[in-house]
């Protein structure tokens, strides 16, 4: 092939060693014959070594103080665990016209009548009543009575779920109060996918996914219901 | 799985691309620490046999698009081939590039998408993997790759004969 009909583009991918092996023997025989030609391949070879050596990364090492931040990035996502999955809906209106995730982006309008947590389908936990709300900073007042009420006996399972609000373990029959972030609390009994799930009148929408492994905490985090009039952001 | 030990590994090159979209350190960084933060945190959805390094730089390139949109620092202009490029209006004259000797001028001529390209290069990317990186077809990396290597060896060849 005559040297002219090699494009710039053919040479520079030659010089880069990223030409097919066809093109690359016509270009090697060519430049030994054609100086003005070797020239040009010599120049894209110039700079890539200048490419490299400048903007190059290879004797460079990630300062230390980067590592621990990103170990603690992943321990934080960790022991957050999960992917949050949520869509919009108008699913149970009775008592909360908002229930998101702080912190991620999750906004819904959903309402609780009861939540269940299930683990690895062997374990489902249902919240059939209404959560008892405790109206601290809104108007709002429950207008029937609300607990918790959970399948299973706690005391007796390790891997009964509980909810953990201000710092206090919230267990069957107790009370959910309004406006502060809780987080439901579960040790995986089996290594497997776990569902977080809204349950009113047998109906059920999945609200939180993700997977564990058998005796791991899972702790759901930092999820957040507030009343119809008063956005708490 | 994705773990933290990826990212400690790939933080020099991702960051040396962050800085080469910024002109900035601590902008460059945050971004890649944003990056990292959000692949762990959806690593549980994500394939198995991802290209974790170019997807990470196609993130920070992505998240860079947008901070700059946000910032109106950016003009996009449409090129021939229906790809969108970039430019830089602060890219010619910073003060703020970090690079020593005289390539930092030679480099700083050169227009965005020529900086994005020789820096992926530059940073042991194949060209298959800059494609997918920059959403272009092989021939237009290619292409650019040669005009950008034109310019780049026009300037410091000028200078060594000026």
């Amino acid at each position: 092939m005559p040297s002219q009909k090699f494009t710039d583009e053919m040479l520079v991918s030659f010089a880069d060693g990223e030409l097919d092996a066809n093109a690359t023997s016509q270009i090697f025989e060519a430049i030994k014959s054609d100086e003005k030609l070797k020239q040009r391949v010599e120049s894209y070879r110039q700079t890539a070594e200048l490419l490299k050596e400048t903007l190059g990364v290879s004797n460079e090492v990630t300062p230390d103080h980067i590592k621990f931040r990103i170990e603690e990035i992943e321990k934080k996502i960790s022991s957050n665990e999960l992917t949050f999955k949520a869509e919009k809906s108008n699913f149970l209106w009775a008592f909360f016209s908002r229930f998101k995730t702080v912190g991620v982006d999750f906004v819904s309008s959903h309402s609780i009548g009861g939540f269940a947590v299930g683990a690895a389908c062997t374990l489902m936990i249902a919240y059939i009543a209404p959560l008892n709300l405790i109206q601290s900073e809104t108007s709002f007042s429950p207008k029937i009575d609300q607990q918790i009420i959970m399948r299973g006996n706690y005391e007796a399972s390790e891997f009964i779920a509980y909810v953990e609000q201000n710092g206090q373990k919230i267990k069957n029959e107790g009370a959910l109060k309004a406006n502060t972030n809780f987080k439901i609390i579960l040790t995986a009994p089996i290594d497997g996918g776990f569902k977080v799930f809204f349950v009113k009148d047998g109906a059920k929408e999945e609200l939180i996914s993700g997977n564990a492994i058998k005796g791991e905490l899972l702790n759901i985090p930092y999820l957040e219901a507030f009343d119809d009039d008063k956005e708490i952001v | 799985m994705i773990t933290s030990e990826i990212f400690t590994e790939l933080w020099p090159k991702l960051r040396r691309f962050a800085l080469s979209k910024t002109n900035d350190t601590q902008l460059a960084e945050d971004l890649v620490m944003d990056v990292i933060t959000k692949i762990l945190e959806k690593r549980s959805q994500l394939p198995d046999d991802l290209n974790i390094e170019a997807y990470a730089i196609t993130s920070i390139r992505n998240n860079y698009i947008n901070h700059s949109k946000k910032h109106s620092k950016m003009e996009f202009n449409s090129e021939e081939n229906g790809q969108t490029e970039i430019e830089d209006k602060e890219s010619i004259g910073s003060d703020k590039f970090i690079y020593s000797g005289d390539f930092e001028k030679y480099y700083m001529t050169l227009g965005e998408s020529c900086k994005e390209i020789l820096t992926l290069f530059a940073l042991g990317n194949s060209y298959k993997e800059i494609c997918q990186i920059v959403d272009a077809k092989i021939g237009t990396v290619m292409s650019r790759m040669a005009r950008c290597r034109e310019k780049l060896f026009v300037c410091i060849d000028g200078e060594a004969n000026a």
